[in-house]
């Protein structure tokens, strides 16, 4: 797979995005500071986590025995740039939209 | 009602008409086409009916999932015929000062297969505001944090 669909792999799932919203308030986190905002186990955590980090949206530093886990960003600019041209077809039609009901045709 | 983080397309505008007139230009299928800019078939219009897009070979599956008028509008469409995949699309109307604001939104992007985003990206390089509901609130603080 390419980055970008790894990324889009990655949010595709409710809880790695909630797991990279809970690293965008705090990071470095360990799985195990994780476990306690979650429900599901430390294994899934994990498994979670390697997913992000193969997508490059978290970064992995060895500390100790355990891994501290951050957020990583940058991936998500070609989804910005992907957003971005859907938003630029809408306010297309939203524009035409406008001209329609601004003008003088009974609708 | 959203799940937080999923991606969203989001866009707003003012335009010069009641809510009644807008409701009308985005509920009639011979007017939603006219400035969507494909050709729509509506079956009925209430929840489960058909929202049909025809320009394709194939036509595009849509249904109706909310109508409430003259305030809110949403129905899904798949971008190709054949994918199982849809996204939700969200018309909302609000009345304000000298006419109506209209909020369109389209969200689930995220569940889309591969060859639907790349098509749908080089179709359009042209930019515009970007919104990745919530989690894009997050990330931003994370990014600053991060850069500093």
């Amino acid at each position: 797979m390419e980055r970008t669909d790894l990324v889009f792999n990655a949010l595709a799932d409710a809880t790695r995005r909630e797991l990279l919203t809970v690293l965008a308030r705090t990071s470095p986190r360990t799985a195990t500071q994780l476990v306690g905002d979650f429900t599901i186990t430390r294994q899934g955590i994990l498994k979670h986590l390697d997913v992000l980090a193969q997508a490059g949206l978290v970064e992995v530093q060895p500390k100790g025995r355990e891994r501290r886990y951050s957020l990583s960003p940058r991936p998500l600019d070609g989804v910005n740039d992907w957003i971005e041209a859907i938003n630029a077809t809408w306010r297309e039609r939203l524009t035409r939209l406008k001209d329609l009901v601004e003008s003088d045709e009974p609708l | 009602m959203q799940e937080q983080g999923t991606l969203v397309a989001e866009q707003s505008m003012v335009m010069k008409a009641n809510r009644k007139r807008v409701w009308q230009a985005i509920t009639t299928a011979k007017h939603f086409s006219s400035w969507f800019g494909l050709r729509v078939e509506i079956s009925r219009l209430e929840p489960g009916g058909e929202f049909k897009f025809l320009e394709f070979e194939n036509n595009l599956p849509g249904k109706i999932v909310t109508v409430e008028p003259p305030e809110l509008f949403e129905f899904e469409w798949t971008p190709e015929a054949g994918v199982p995949v849809y996204t939700l699309v969200t018309f909302r109307l609000e009345e304000v000062e000298g006419g109506t604001r209209v909020t369109m939104r389209e969200s689930g992007f995220e569940k889309l297969p591969e060859q639907y985003r790349k098509s749908r990206f080089e179709g359009n390089s042209e930019g515009w505001s970007i919104q990745i509901h919530n989690l894009d609130k997050y990330l931003k603080e994370g990014r600053d944090i991060g850069e500093n």
